[in-house]
């Protein structure tokens, strides 16, 4: 091999000496690679024993302290020092903390949540909160809003109209879930469009997180967002607060094609019954979305009759209408044939 | 000009080529790394919050072509059936099949002729029937017969007669994570800008345990043949696709597993029947038409394991399909030639297209090339043998280098393959694949590249085992 | 000592609820999913079951619809975050004795499974 080397080295082209370096780098490289591939696992498997380990210790320790009350304050103190060293050890805490808070409720919650704190864990969510790595941020305010700590507000707040949207999301939850009342307040600070996953998002949220009165839906409707005021309606008709229909009406008129068409929708589902009129009065000088939109809650708004006829009424060339259309009618048509049967 | 000064040229030509792909693989390789890192991060504190009951996501037609199938068509059916998103249709084109395909379906699911009425939004051809089911329990199902018109049709077709304004087209014999359309939606919903598409990465199922249509456990194929076709997967997707989406530069959401805007399709005139290379050339005229038109837009990539294929198991048939997969890329790029190197188009003018020229279309012919090249200097030339083996060093440490570096990425990010045989096993694999596999896969885009030459426009149907059939548990 | 087995997949969870049971004095097992339940099951008799429905392999009603043809004297408490009707449904028309919601009251679930207990072992006039 030496003399191979040497050989080149005197005697060979240039081209022969770059590939022949070429070729080492990438070798070592990929040895590189194969000791890094192999260190991962054996890191891996190391870790995922220590994780274990530490997990038993928590759940162990966490379940004497909750169901037998033979811990003192020096107990958990002491259990404090000898395992939650790290901010890697603290991590897991808080992660197992979190799984008994999610599971459990009544005392036991309490319990949970002053151990958290009795612990110190709340200084490192904090530290993360500030550490200004988005990544760090969301899951501090991931962990604030399943532990309910209030006490963030102020820092949380600063996160509702972040670029990243993971973060963005969580600081949306940490809202609902901390609010007592008045859960979409947060809604105001809000700067930039809220998208279609977020307005489910904040739906779902209401529903799972938040268990106050159902706040009154209508003080959106004048956000200056489009996309908010689009969210405003779908949760009035969502939540039937059919006394907020007066207020929508006014969106029938609305110049802005989407909010329009969320208004007949949405009018639609709350049964507004003026609606089947203005249908029937606009339709032919109505885009072809709306059109679209207007097919298809015919059926709630009007009787059958009232549906048929709109089929003459849809222009020949608007073929994407009368698919959706006919589409209806079938469907209509054999829902009738099965009840007579 | 003596032979020793066209040989020094020519050395000098690979040599540059060379350091040129190098140079791209190890952007990709960079950008790769970014994206998975900052996927890994997304995903390490809380579970995706499951938002399968909302009724505000929108409805999604899930688009299956179906050509002589008739061997798992009803068990693939049952497995589309049982996936995990509140509101989707199931449409089975059947494309003129000849077996029993369609009388599977009929009797299977008691399906009964509906009375049916569409316009050709895109033209095809013709529809012979619609079908639907008289069991409630299979009310998302319906089945289109079709006269035979190639997969681009069928899917047109489709998309014709679907209700839904999101579609998802799918090989049918794809196996599917439950969530998969959950996850592929999200793009689409979570963008202020529109999307016009969003695809996932696709994984290997050969050998993998299946159980009601769903992946259970994950195991590695004892072929060989199989085992490169994973490697190759990696590359494709924790490299490729990975860098590029994280450029914008996406070009090719594989025709397997991709989710569209209806709408945009429509405007674009659908698949284009006359290219084998349909998945991909839809997107390029998708992004093509929207760089055009000045409308801001997005392209969604997802990069968790969602769709799971079976490869070509034969030599034979890996053959036919790169044959194929080759033909469909030199005619992607041919008929949007204008975008090339072409500034308005940006990333995808500067960098995509012609990436795919030089590395996708081109590589395997100068490699080809290459090969003819150092046998004519072996027969005319009294070169050291020294000099073919450091070319040869050379070559050889920077595909296993490439492959080892996609090995990592996986090992870094999804670690499927989790018993540590696997990974020796694998690694093993791409220490032979650049001497056995390359050299095939090569062979098949020169030969695909003659075939197109020669006018050859023939589909290649890809026999298959049958999902179920390779390994059932117990 | 009356024998209970519990089925969930969150060890940190089951680990809590065998603690609490065997301190209300249950000999307590521990299944991570449908398919050791059922080979358990097997093994042992027990006077109680106590399952989630989100489990890997097999659902929670599949595994109640497995018990209740298989062991039908045997009552079973659903503990799941489920909120979605038509499964809660499914469950008690499968003849699940009892419901309990996630989060859980640790303290309300002794009482509900000593209940659950009480009711079966009463003899049948």
């Amino acid at each position: 091999m030496q003399e191979f080397i040497e050989h080149i080295i005197q005697n060979g082209e240039l081209i022969l000496k770059i590939n022949l370096i070429f070729t080492l780098l990438f070798f070592l490289t990929t040895l590189f690679f194969i000791s890094s591939i192999l260190y991962l696992r054996y890191h891996k498997i190391l870790k995922e024993k220590k994780v274990k380990k530490l997990n038993e210790k928590l759940s162990n320790f966490i379940n004497i302290y909750l169901f037998d009350e033979s811990l003192s304050p020096k107990d958990i103190k002491n259990f404090q020092s000898q395992n939650l060293k790290n901010t890697f050890e603290q991590k897991i805490a808080i992660k197992a903390l979190l799984v008994f808070e999610e599971n459990l409720k009544g005392s036991t919650n309490t319990m949970i949540r002053d151990l958290f704190f009795t612990w110190e864990l709340d200084k490192l969510t904090e530290r993360d909160l500030k550490s200004g790595v988005w990544y760090k941020v969301a899951r501090a305010i991931y962990v604030s809003s399943e532990l309910r700590l209030i006490d963030f507000k102020e820092l949380v707040k600063s996160h509702l109209n972040t670029e990243r949207e993971e973060v963005r999301q969580q600081a949306i939850l940490y809202f609902i879930t901390i609010s007592e009342e008045q859960p979409l307040e947060f809604l105001d600070l809000i700067k930039t469009p809220i998208t279609l996953w977020e307005q489910i998002y904040i739906e779902e949220c209401l529903k799972t997180k938040y268990s106050g009165p159902i706040p009154d839906f209508s003080n959106l409707l004048h956000h200056n967002l489009t996309s908010v005021q689009l969210f405003s309606m779908k949760m009035i008709s969502e939540y039937n607060q059919f006394e907020n229909i007066e207020k929508m009406v006014p969106f029938l008129l609305s110049e802005k094609e989407e909010l329009k068409n969320a208004a007949i929708e949405y009018l639609a589902h709350l049964e507004y019954s003026e609606l089947l009129d203005y249908c029937k009065e606009t339709f032919n000088s109505q885009t072809p979305n709306t059109k679209k939109v207007i097919i298809k809650i015919l059926q709630r708004i009007g009787n059958t009759d009232d549906f048929l006829k709109f089929e003459s009424r849809i222009p020949a060339h608007d073929w994407m209408n009368l698919q959706v259309f006919n589409n209806l009618k079938s469907n209509y048509i054999e829902e009738s044939n099965s009840v007579t049967l | 000009m003596n032979i020793y000064q066209i040989a020094e040229i020519a050395s000098w030509l690979f040599l540059f080529y060379g350091i040129i792909i190098s140079l791209g693989y190890s952007f990709a390789a960079i950008f790769s790394f970014l994206e998975i890192r900052d996927y890994k991060r997304k995903h390490n504190f809380q579970a995706e919050f499951t938002l399968l009951q909302s009724s505000s996501l929108p409805s999604i037609s899930v688009l299956a072509p179906a050509y002589n199938e008739e061997a798992n068509v009803v068990e693939n059916v049952r497995s589309l059936l049982t996936l995990n998103y509140p509101s989707y249709e199931i449409v089975i084109i059947n494309d003129g099949s000849k077996d029993g395909t369609l009388q599977q379906l009929i009797e299977t699911f008691d399906l009964e002729e509906k009375d049916f009425k569409y316009y050709q939004f895109i033209s095809t051809q013709k529809v012979r029937a619609v079908y639907k089911s008289r069991n409630k329990a299979y009310k998302n199902l319906k089945i289109i017969d079709k006269e035979n018109g190639g997969k681009a049709d069928a899917l047109n077709t489709g998309i014709n007669l679907c209700d839904h304004e999101i579609t998802c087209c799918i090989d049918v014999d794809c196996i599917l994570e439950s969530d998969a359309l959950m996850k592929l939606v999200k793009p689409f919903l979570n963008n202020t800008k529109k999307v016009i598409a969003s695809g996932g990465i696709i994984r290997v199922a050969n050998s993998c345990i299946i159980e009601d249509g769903r992946i259970i456990d994950v195991k590695l194929p004892d072929t060989f043949l199989a085992r490169a076709q994973i490697i190759e997967y990696f590359r494709a997707f924790l490299m490729g696709r990975m860098a590029w989406s994280r450029l914008d530069g996406l070009l090719l959401i594989s025709g397997a597993f991709g989710m569209f805007d209806k709408e945009t399709v429509i405007k674009v005139g659908g698949y284009n029947p006359d290219t084998v290379g349909e998945d991909m050339e839809l997107l390029v005229r998708m992004r093509r038409k929207m760089r055009e038109e000045k409308i801001s837009y997005n392209v969604g990539f997802v990069p968790d394991p969602l769709c799971w294929t079976e490869v070509p198991q034969k030599w034979h048939i890996l053959h036919r399909q790169r044959n194929r997969w080759t033909r469909g890329t030199a005619e992607t790029l041919w008929i949007h030639r204008k975008m090339l190197f072409n500034p308005k188009y940006k990333v995808l003018g500067m960098l995509s297209t012609p990436y795919w020229l030089f590395f996708e279309w081109l590589a395997p012919l100068i490699e080809f090339l290459g090969i003819l090249y150092v046998i004519y200097l072996l027969i005319f030339s009294n070169l050291n043998p020294l000099v073919y083996l450091i070319f040869f060093a050379v070559v050889y440490s920077f595909a296993i280098l490439f492959s080892i570096t996609a090995l990592f990425f996986e090992e870094f990010s999804f670690q499927q393959y989790k018993k540590p045989k696997y990974i020796i096993k694998l690694i093993g694999t791409i220490l032979i694949e650049p001497l056995v596999y390359h050299p095939f896969i090569m062979w098949a885009s020169v030969k695909g590249n003659w075939d197109l030459y020669k006018g050859k426009k023939n589909w290649g149907t890809m026999q298959r085992t049958g999902l179920g059939n390779p390994q059932k548990k117990k | 000592m009356e024998k209970i087995l519990v089925i969930e997949d969150n060890p940190m969870v089951s680990k809590s609820l065998e603690f609490k049971l065997s301190r209300d004095g249950y000999e307590v097992f521990i299944a991570e999913d449908g398919r050791v339940a059922k080979e358990i099951l097997e093994k042992h008799n027990f006077d109680l079951i106590l399952t989630d429905l989100m489990l890997p392999f097999i659902t929670g009603i599949q595994l109640i619809e497995h018990v209740k043809a298989v062991y039908p004297e045997t009552p079973i408490i659903v503990l799941s975050t489920s909120k979605q009707e038509d499964i809660i449904m499914d469950a008690f028309n499968l003849g699940v004795e009892d419901f309990i919601t996630k989060p859980f009251s640790p303290n309300e679930l002794s009482v509900r499974v000593k209940r659950s207990l009480k009711i079966v072992s009463q003899p049948v006039r």
